[in-house]
């Protein structure tokens, strides 16, 4: 072994060291950021959410749509009376003829319109920013469904017959839409089917209100779009490259 | 006088007769199977249960739905996995003729809503309740969950209780 090669091996041994040292404030923050327990309610520490990059976002690619469907129990058709939770949208610029293909579903909206009409309070944001549905008190009028400005809501019309996932209890004649898989994040895994399954890594699920976070920094160095920002919703579901 | 005689025999009539009533009464409706659960114990004494699980499983619901607190020792998910059983068709349920919620509460002629949304059937192997029978280690619950998946009965399923036991639905 030459002199070289030992200052070589000496300088990435350091370097590594260093590397490993840097990490571990990172590490610790993610730890604090999830590590609620099973009995401590949800709060607004928290503000889930997903970054979609829509250059990313393949054309004609439905794998998040697929892992929703299966993570979900949902049946994966795509008929007016079918439960959808995530919709490839194709857009063509008119001009340029650019394209963009880019995936749908609830946008966690800040202040909900869905909320606003419901008339029985089923419609709710959890402290955490998670909009849901409470089965329990929905009556499906669907005036949620008619409020989205997302089409991210569906009317479940007919008895599932006992095929539901034990996870994700669903039924008819209730309203349901994306839950950011809460299940997986009061389980804290800390992520959902569609980000994992996103072959491109297009869909990036993280908390808005960590700094330290992967989401955060990425929102706070790139230009990011809301749909429909001009309706001031503050959505949890932000896009680049639109 | 005549009036007197006939009280008499109508009284005789309603003594005699009351026996058979009774019989027919007892054997008109056909007690619940009550078939044990995994484990030792309920999360709570058997006899809270039959009366309060309601109670419990509506708070916990919201607590649930609303709160994101998901603690096993009141959730629906943890009650099908101890108390599920094979059903007609040989699936692990709760529901079915003689399974441990359609039995009670067909006797009792009261309508379960909880599984037109939920599912009647446990999540995952079936595998021991981690929060009672804390008598034996964590490997052995499991190993035993897993038999018992596999051969698809328990020799605990099989015991019944007796009239006695269930005295307290009955009242």
């Amino acid at each position: 072994m030459n002199n070289f090669e030992q200052y070589r091996r000496r300088f990435l041994g350091g370097a590594l060291a260093t590397a490993g040292a840097a990490m571990v404030p990172g590490l610790m923050l993610v730890e604090m950021a999830h590590s609620r327990a099973p009995e401590e309610p949800v709060s607004s520490r928290n503000r889930w959410g997903l970054l979609i990059d829509t250059t990313k976002c393949a054309t004609g690619c439905t794998e998040c749509v697929t892992a929703c469907n299966t993570e979900n129990g949902l049946s994966g058709k795509t008929g007016p009376q079918d439960s959808q939770w995530i919709r490839k949208v194709e857009l063509t610029h008119k001009k340029t003829g650019a394209q963009h293909s880019l995936p749908v579903m609830c946008q966690h909206c800040e202040e909900p319109p869905c909320v606003d009409v419901c008339p029985t309070g089923a419609s709710f944001k959890r402290d955490d920013g998670i909009v849901l549905v409470d089965r329990h008190i929905c009556i499906g009028c669907r005036y949620c469904m008619m409020a989205c400005p997302y089409k991210a809501r569906s009317l479940v019309h007919e008895d599932l017959n006992d095929t539901q996932l034990a996870h994700m209890p669903r039924g008819k004649g209730c309203v349901e839409s994306c839950t950011l898989c809460v299940h997986k994040i009061d389980a804290g895994e800390n992520t959902t089917a569609c980000a994992e399954a996103c072959p491109e890594q297009a869909i990036l699920f993280g908390d808005l209100n960590d700094a330290g976070s992967e989401i955060a920094r990425r929102l706070a160095t790139y230009a990011s779009k809301e749909i429909r920002a001009d309706l001031g919703l503050n959505t949890g579901v932000r896009y680049t490259g639109i | 006088m005549l009036a007197s005689w006939l009280k008499t025999v109508a009284l005789a009539a309603l003594v005699a007769l009351s026996p058979l009533a009774t019989a027919a009464g007892s054997a008109g409706v056909p007690e619940p199977v009550i078939q044990k659960g995994k484990g030792d114990q309920c999360v709570e004494d058997t006899e809270y249960m039959r009366k309060n699980h309601m109670k419990v499983l509506k708070q916990h619901r919201d607590k649930t739905v609303h709160e994101g607190i998901r603690t096993k020792q009141y959730s629906l998910k943890n009650c099908i996995e101890c108390h599920a059983t094979p059903n007609e068709k040989g699936e692990l349920s709760v529901l079915g003729k003689d399974n441990f919620c359609q039995s009670c509460h067909t006797y009792a002629a009261v309508k379960v809503d909880c599984f037109q949304c939920h599912s009647s059937k446990p999540a995952g192997n079936g595998a021991m309740h981690p929060i009672v029978s804390t008598r034996s280690g964590p490997g052995e619950k499991t190993a035993a969950g897993m038999r018992h998946h596999l051969s698809g009965k328990s020799p605990s399923l099989n015991s019944t209780l007796s009239v006695k036991d269930i005295a307290g639905v009955i009242k």
